[in-house]
């Protein structure tokens, strides 16, 4: 069995969410994916409406960045961005006019889009992968070879975050109807959601409204952790291993966020403006789902749930205590890929200790590599060509698990920098 | 708000520590130790064998090991390393100093003079650990060490204080341990000549046998077994893998030599083989990390075993094994790395297997041929005929060198034997005088191989027997044709 | 006067350049083997770098060390002969290792190292030190190995021959201690080495890293 169960710590926000929809401020960090060379469509003293463009990135894939509220451009400041770093941001103030630049009729039946119409509106909408991966969504169906299985991930398996779990309580029966006509468009043969088997809400929820849809299945899956990562949830739910991509084998995973909002794109026309973000932690006070616009400083919407237990001796994470990165403070600005803010008591600082070879870390990794090994040989090029380090998902267990308190995970961070040093090329799988 | 950019995540850890590992080690050792201590000192004081002072003597010869391990260790890190107070205290916490002590004291015959104990345990520490840079850099099991040093050098001090046997065996058990009884053991041996003399198959399993001071318990070890791979601490695929093998081939062994199935279980069970396994071989350092290279460390461990208790005359197979396969463990760990792909791990299968039947195969057949070719330890040096007497001057290899004799045949029986020259330990032959053995083995000529030894002097008594045993032959071929 | 020292400490053969471990492994098993083979050796190092000093300039680059390797054969030759008449106990205790200080990598290393490149003055001096160096070194190791490992000490045993007088004693009283034979085993001779290498380096060094 691959994975370990760890405390998950999700009943601290329940399956429901609130609603924060008055920033005064509206950030769009320039920023997509790692790429900050963007075509910038505004500048300072523009208007805006609610869902125009404001960036795009060159070169092939041209994902576009739009405003979450309607109001005037009054300049660019360098702002909090969920990896840690302050990137430049478009600042808007808001008008609270919720403006938007034509209002087009709502789309009845969304299975009636062609293949193409679907790709253009997901690429248009600025669609991308919501459970903190960001890949942009229409790549993933821009393909020549069949579509045989639509995985919808469901499992947020990340301790603290339940920010998909809460869509999905709320949201069933829409996310079951755009599964049905993503199925439609691609000639897809069966699509299988997901959730893990102790979130009986979420399960129930999909369980009143799946009836009628017969290629739809739901899947459950044990508690385990990394069980969201994409290859463990791909073996696991239709039992296929591939080498990079789960397209080889016919597969399209997609998180159940990004699905709601290619809902709201294709029936509303509606771009990616908004998302539920989970904050939560032992130092925030009511610890709650908020659904909030796209580029809304999380400073603000922590006020607005009642705020922290203390400001000092705190960690703010953005993302889960797992694969989270650490901010200095708590105004990050949310973007579509940001899922979570987990605020922590500060921990002690482990002293790292000999590592005695006891191989937990190589029983636990769900990608079956051995972290040991390439902590040994970090520095080594030609050794580690044979242990297989680009199979890393950096998941951290091995550094959860470790009982010596060695950072394992670094190592192997450290080891994938060396094999990509002499090889600018080198592709990460 | 203070700036903590920049922090390594995880930030949520598993409450596993390292000292909680060796913790649930030495609580699974806690069984073993007593039951040590009801062996060799409650059941010798219960027979009135030892005094008080015996009776406390195998606690006493436990607690020396750590004690002076941690002595040795904190030695070296106060002034060759240089540490002070906490750090120092940091240092102590962490080497974990107890455990290679605890284990050479379990793994030593209980005669071992305290001066020897301490001895190996320095060694134990200072070449097996403190060499390679402390706990967790060395390549050896420093405990094997340890008796390895005094099993080469001190090995004759030991036997000529008594051995492996405690103060009741000695008195009750006319042998050796088992292992060193097999090898007295013309052929293969049968269940009467190899199980019988300790008791039955259940003694050995619990642990009433001669040993060492703490690995004779194979049901103990089993149940520390348990207790470790539940609490997630052992890497159970190296035992398991290790005694399945040593199983297997000797399963094979037996069966090509017509033994039944108690055969393999006495050799899983003598020789300290669980205790090893089980503790030695899994030691984490020393031991590969990837699960398929567990598996081959175990299956290497159990051929080498069997080839050193089969083909060589050496004493030590466990602890040889397990000390060359620490040496591999970089070796097997790659061959462990090769065997994710499943056509080269087909091929490694095969090679395995093919090992595995060689070395049975070639084991069964020592024994086969045995029954029939001459005990080469015996040599007829003369026959003089003399009226209807026929003399022998014969030798059989006894404990210190050839014991020559002068044997009359009269009417196809022994009329006498009489001791030229021997080099036994006066102190052995002394008894088998005192026992008259020679008179005994006159009067039960004609059921010789039921006739039993002289207890503490095993190998002078077994020589004189086999010498009686091969002139009868040697005179049945040449005159009763 | 320092170049002696050199050879001692600083650049030991047997200790820091690991040079001739060959015959330390296998000689040491008596004080007396220990320190003929070292006088033997010294005294092949002396002339030898003495007369390669000399006539160094002489010889083409492309024949130095086949050269050499004949200088110091005939050397050791002669030497072997003298033994063979006035010494024959040590001579059959050396056996192999006598014709074997042809190739001691001391020797011909210190032919190409120092006595093709310095003056003759200082060849000798090297030789003398180099040595000095090795004939402790060998008697340290003896030392332990017969004390340890044999409970004996010989000075004189096969010499005797030659000087007619013994002397063998037992170090420690024999109930009370017990010899460790592997001491005397070549598996000894490495444990042995090893450890005096890590004090001797270690006192030399005085606790200071040396890069090698």
């Amino acid at each position: 069995m691959k994975g370990i169960k760890i405390s998950s710590h999700k009943n601290l926000s329940e399956n429901t969410f609130t609603i924060y929809n008055k920033p005064k401020y509206i950030y769009i960090p320039l920023i997509v994916g790692t790429d900050t060379d963007l075509t910038v469509l505004v500048k300072k003293d523009d208007y805006v409406c609610k869902g125009e463009m404001v960036a795009r990135s060159k070169g092939k894939f041209s994902i576009p960045l739009h405003a979450s509220v309607s109001g005037t451009v009054i300049g660019f400041e360098d702002k909090l961005y969920h990896n840690g770093t302050m990137i430049k941001s478009i600042v808007i103030e808001n008008d609270f006019k919720e403006r938007i630049e034509e209002k087009q009729n709502n789309v009845n039946t969304i299975s009636s889009y062609s293949k193409e119409e679907f790709l253009e509106t997901l690429k248009n909408a600025g669609i991308l992968g919501m459970g903190g991966a960001g890949f942009p969504t229409y790549i993933k169906y821009e393909t020549n070879g069949p579509i045989k299985t639509l995985v919808i991930n469901a499992v947020e398996c990340e301790p603290y975050i339940t920010a998909d779990d809460s869509l999905g309580v709320q949201k069933a029966g829409e996310i079951l109807e755009t599964i049905d006509a993503i199925l439609e468009i691609f000639h897809i043969e069966k699509a299988i959601i997901a959730v893990k088997k102790n979130h009986k809400k979420l399960i129930h929820a999909f369980q009143k409204n799946i009836g009628t849809y017969v290629k739809i299945e739901l899947k459950m899956v044990p508690d385990r952790y990394p069980m969201g990562w994409e290859r463990l949830l791909v073996e696991t739910v239709t039992g296929k291993t591939y080498q990079n991509l789960p397209i080889e084998v016919g597969v399209v995973v997609n998180n159940v966020s990004t699905i709601y909002a290619i809902y709201e794109a294709l029936k509303y026309h509606k771009p990616l403006i908004e998302r539920i973000v989970t904050i939560t932690g032992d130092m925030i006070k009511h610890p709650t789902n908020v659904l909030v616009k796209v580029g809304t400083s999380i400073h603000e919407v922590i006020e607005f749930i009642g705020g922290m237990k203390r400001n000092k001796d705190i960690i703010c994470i953005a993302g889960g205590p797992m694969m989270g990165v650490t901010l200095p403070n708590d105004e990050v600005i949310v973007t579509a890929d940001m899922n979570a803010l987990v605020v922590l008591k500060q921990q002690e600082e482990e002293i790292e200790h000999t590592c005695m070879r006891c191989g937990k870390c190589v029983q636990v990794c769900p990608a079956q590599i051995e972290p040991v090994l390439i902590k040994d040989a970090y520095q080594e090029k030609e050794a580690l060509k044979t242990l297989n380090v680009n199979r890393c998902c950096e998941c951290g267990l091995c550094s959860y698990i470790c009982p010596a308190k060695i950072k394992v995970r670094e190592y192997v961070r450290k080891a994938k920098e060396t094999l990509r040093k002499d090889d600018p090329n080198e592709r990460l799988s | 708000m203070k700036d903590y950019h920049n922090l390594i995540g995880p930030f949520q850890k598993s409450k596993n520590k390292t000292s909680t590992m060796m913790k649930h080690v030495l609580i699974a050792l806690i069984p073993i130790i007593i039951f040590s201590f009801y062996k060799n000192g409650i059941v010798p004081y219960q027979h009135h064998l030892v005094d008080i002072w015996g009776l406390w003597y195998p606690i006493i010869f436990i607690a020396i090991g750590p004690i002076v391990t941690c002595l040795v260790e904190l030695i070296a890190a106060r002034f060759f390393l240089h540490k002070k107070n906490n750090d120092l205290k940091d240092y102590m916490q962490h080497s974990y100093a107890i455990l290679p002590g605890l284990f050479l004291s379990l793994i030593l015959p209980i005669h071992t003079p305290i001066s020897v104990l301490i001895f190996g345990v320095c060694m134990a520490t200072i070449i097996g650990k403190l060499v390679y840079g402390g706990f967790g850099n060395n390549i050896f099991n420093p405990a094997l060490i340890g008796r390895l040093f005094v099993i080469t050098t001190y090995a004759t001090v030991i036997a000529s204080k008594g051995g492996y046997l405690n103060s009741y065996e000695l008195d009750t058990i006319s042998k050796a341990t088992p292992l060193s009884n097999v090898s007295t053991i013309e052929g293969i041996g049968s269940y009467e000549t190899l199980v019988s003399p300790y008791g039955n198959l259940w003694n050995f399993f619990t642990g009433m046998i001669p040993g060492a001071v703490g690995e004779t318990s194979a049901l103990l070890c089993l149940v520390a077994f348990f207790y470790l791979t539940f609490q997630k601490v052992i890497k159970w695929r190296i035992p398991v893998f290790y005694i399945g093998t040593v199983w297997i081939l000797t399963m094979l062994i037996g069966w090509l030599n017509g033994l039944g199935i108690w055969y393999p279980t006495f050799q899983i069970l003598s020789g300290g083989l669980f205790f090893g396994a089980i503790f030695m071989a899994t030691d984490p350092v020393t031991s590969p990390v990837s699960k398929n290279a567990q598996i081959l460390d175990g299956i290497f461990l159990g051929i080498l075993t069997v080839v050193f208790r089969y083909f060589t005359s050496y004493p030590e197979g466990v602890l040889t094994s397990i000390l060359t396969m620490n040496m591999l463990v970089f070796v097997v760990e790659k061959i462990g790395l090769q065997c994710k792909q499943k056509d080269k791990r087909l091929v490694i299968i095969a090679v395995i297997l093919v090992i595995m039947g060689f070395v049975a195969y070639q084991a069964g057949r020592l024994y086969q041929n045995h029954g029939e070719s001459k005990d080469s330890n015996f040599e007829v040096i003369n026959v003089k005929k003399v009226e209807n007497q026929v003399i022998y001057t014969v030798s059989q290899k006894g404990n210190g060198g050839p014991i020559t004799c002068e044997v009359t045949i009269q009417n196809d029986k022994i009329i006498k034997i009489e001791v030229i020259d021997h080099n036994e330990t006066p102190n052995y032959y002394g008894l088998v005088e005192n026992q008259h053995y020679i008179e005994q083995l006159i009067k039960e000529q004609d059921n010789l191989s039921e006739l039993d030894t002289v207890s503490g002097a095993t190998i002078s008594s077994t020589a004189l027997k086999k010498l009686a045993i091969n002139t009868l032959q040697e005179y049945e071929e040449s005159y009763e044709k | 006067m320092k170049t002696i020292q050199n050879g001692i400490i600083n650049e030991n053969p047997v200790f820091v350049l690991l040079l001739g471990l060959c015959s330390t492994l296998a000689i040491t098993t008596r004080f007396e083997n220990a320190y003929v083979m070292g006088i033997c050796v010294t005294v092949v190092l002396i002339v030898s770098n003495f007369i390669i000093s000399c006539i160094h300039k002489l010889i083409p680059t492309s024949v130095k060390t086949p050269v050499y390797i004949i200088i110091i054969a005939t050397l050791v030759t002669i030497l072997e002969l003298l033994l063979q008449y006035y010494a024959k106990d040590i001579y059959d205790v050396f056996g192999i290792y006598l014709p074997l200080i042809v190739v001691n990598c001391i020797i011909l290393g210190r032919a190409l190292a120092v006595a093709s490149k310095q003056n003759i003055w200082k060849s000798t001096l090297d030789g003398i030190g180099i040595g000095i160096g090795y004939t402790l070194a060998l008697m340290a190791v003896a030392t332990v190995r017969e004390v340890l490992g044999n409970n004996t000490i010989t000075f004189m045993d096969s010499l005797s021959t030659l000087t007619g007088y013994r002397s063998m004693y037992r170090v420690f009283p024999e109930n009370n201690f017990i010899p460790m034979q592997f001491l005397v085993s070549p598996a000894g001779a490495f444990l042995v080495v090893g450890i005096l290498m890590a004090i001797f380096n270690a006192i030399r060094r005085g606790g200071k890293h040396e890069s090698n």
